[in-house]
This record gives structure tokens, sequence and C-alpha cells, in this order.
């Protein structure tokens, strides 16, 4: 993953978001869905993907199935119903917040001078 | 045709994993099916990899605290959720149709302490509590030497918090002691708190120990 703030912080809502999408999915799933989504610009990496699934499970905003794949297990995720509505108040909070830095950003960017 | 891991690969994944000191068959299971994953997407773009040369390329994507930072944060995690669950089933307790049993065991406390030496109902309540625990223990650990084919973390963090069942109710009876000498329903209510306590405690590694059997049932006879 980017060595930023930015993204470390958003980590958790990126995997509500796809996992609101997606119904159910794995680890190795989600860095890939992740890499797919922004072209390879955006690389989760397990050491900080699978502590953030632990806590989000610890924290009953995900449930786990074992699945048997071939000839090894599988672990997928879903959203719990608090899980749910955590997503769902995330995304507003996170889009609000981007809302806010356009316009902080915009005004900036035809007023360099803050005059 | 497309290159996948055999039973013995993954086999040999597993004791990868058990040399990089990630000893624990939950947490190994998960990191066996990232690692077979990513190593069947490395033979579909170069399939005259060997396993082992695939394993030592998907391993340094994990950078340089490679599997420890999974696993301590696992650990963490399972203790969060442990601490979580005890407070929910104790905050139960004072929610109907919990609250009815909370009352009648105070009340019960309250009684015995009016009425027969104060010395004698502590001495007992405290001996009936650490009686308990350790019954419970033994029990545990009787089920887990016999059933637990497979060590998971999550079994090896449950029961970290038995000793805060009984230690602080001696510790508070010494502490009370000293503040209060005139009323018992304060040493009433200290019995029933820890008492909820303990059964909130048991019912939390009950869930929790349910929940790993549905799981990872290969990991129990």
């Amino acid at each position: 993953m980017k060595n930023s703030p930015l993204y470390k912080g958003s980590l958790s809502t990126i995997v509500l978001k796809l996992l609101e999408e997606n119904s159910r999915m794995y680890g190795y799933e989600i860095t890939q869905k992740v890499k797919e989504l922004t072209a390879g610009e955006l690389n989760i990496t397990e050491g900080a993907l699978y502590p953030s699934l632990h806590k989000l499970e610890a924290d009953g905003l995900l449930q786990a199935e074992m699945v048997h794949i071939g000839n090894r297990m599988r672990k997928y995720y879903r959203l719990t119903e608090t899980g749910k509505k955590e997503t769902a108040d995330r995304l507003y909070e996170l889009k609000a917040f981007i809302e806010q830095m356009q316009l902080i950003l915009n005004t900036n960017l035809t007023n360099p001078q803050g005059i | 045709m497309k290159k996948e891991l055999t039973a013995a690969d993954i086999e040999k994944l597993y004791a990868f994993l058990q040399k990089k000191f990630v000893d624990t068959y939950d947490v190994q299971t998960e990191l066996v099916d990232h690692l077979a994953s990513d190593i069947e997407l490395q033979w579909e773009r170069d399939p005259s990899l060997s396993l082992d040369e695939a394993m030592q390329k998907v391993y340094k994507s994990f950078g340089i605290f490679g599997f420890t930072e999974v696993y301590e944060q696992r650990v963490a995690a399972i203790q969060k959720e442990i601490q979580k669950q005890w407070l929910r089933t104790f905050l139960q307790f004072f929610k109907l149709p919990y609250l009815l049993f909370s009352l009648v065991l105070f009340l019960g406390n309250q009684l015995a302490l009016t009425s027969l030496d104060q010395g004698v109902v502590k001495l007992v309540s405290l001996g009936l509590l650490t009686a308990g625990v350790l019954y419970f223990a033994v029990k545990e650990y009787a089920f887990n030497k016999r059933h637990l084919r497979r060590k998971l973390s999550v079994m090896q963090y449950i029961y970290g918090f038995l000793p805060l069942l009984y230690l602080p109710m001696y510790i508070n009876y010494a502490v009370l002691e000293r503040l209060i000498t005139e009323v018992s329903w304060p040493y009433a209510l200290h019995i029933t708190v820890s008492y909820i306590l303990a059964i909130a405690y048991i019912s939390t590694v009950d869930k929790i120990k349910q929940k790993a059997k549905e799981q990872y049932p290969i990991a129990f006879a």
C-alpha cells in the first residue's frame, strides 16, 4: 500500500466498501481487486490487510466462514448487519470529507495568494 | 493447463509457516490460502518456476517483518473480541430478563449477610467462586487435552482472563473492610457483581469456543 497515512487510514473503509459490493471475499481476492480497480496504483500489503480484516471481525463488522477450495481451506469474509450500517456511515463520512477537501483545494487553486 | 498446488505442496506451505513462527492453525490456514493463490498466479506467468522459488517470491511481498505483524495483530484482535464479548454478556445481566436473576442473587447475598455470620458468608462466597473457577479451568484443560488436535490462536488466549475472576475479590474484600463497617449491602453487591462477571466469562468462553469449532472443525477431535 502507498506509504501515506491517507491511504493507511482508509484501508478498513476500502475493505468494507468492497465487501458491500461483492457479498463475500477472501484476503487475496481483496488485494487483487484493489490492484485491478486502481490499475496497479494502489497495492495493499498483506501485513496491513489481514490485521485490518481481523480487527473488523473482532469488532463484529465482519463474519468469517471457512470453505473447502480444492485441497485447501479458504476464509471468506462478509459484512454483518452492524457492518452494513457501519459501511454506510463511513462512506457518507468519507464523501463529505472529500467534498470539503475539494472545496478547500479548489479555493487554493483559484486563489493561491489567499487574497 | 493451469498449474495448481497439490495436497503435498499445501502441506509444504504449512511447514514453511511453522518454520516462520506462525504456529497456530487458524492463522496458518488463512496465510496458506494467500500464499497458494499468489503462487498459482506466479505459475500462470512463469510455469517453469519451482514451488520453492515461487514461495520465496511471494514471501518477500510480506515485507521485512514477514508474517510477524499478521500474527501479532491477530492475537490483539482476539483479545479485543474476548473483552468485548465478555462486556456484552456482563451487561445483559442488567437488562430484562437476566436482571431478575441478578436481583435474586443480590437479595440472596444480602439476606445471608444480614442473617448469618458476615465473616463466614464472605469466606464461603470467596471459596465458592475460587472453587468454581478452578473447576472450570480443570474441565477446560481436560477437554482441550482430549479434543483439541491443532493449536488455535483463539484457544491460546481465551483463558487469559481467568485469574481476573477471583483475584480482585480477595483484594476488594480487604479494601471494603477498611472503608465499610456499618452496612452489608456493598458486600452483597460486590459478591453479586463478582459472580456475574464469572458467569459472563464462562458464557463468553463457551460462545467463542463454539465459533472456533464451527470455523475450524478439523482442529477439534
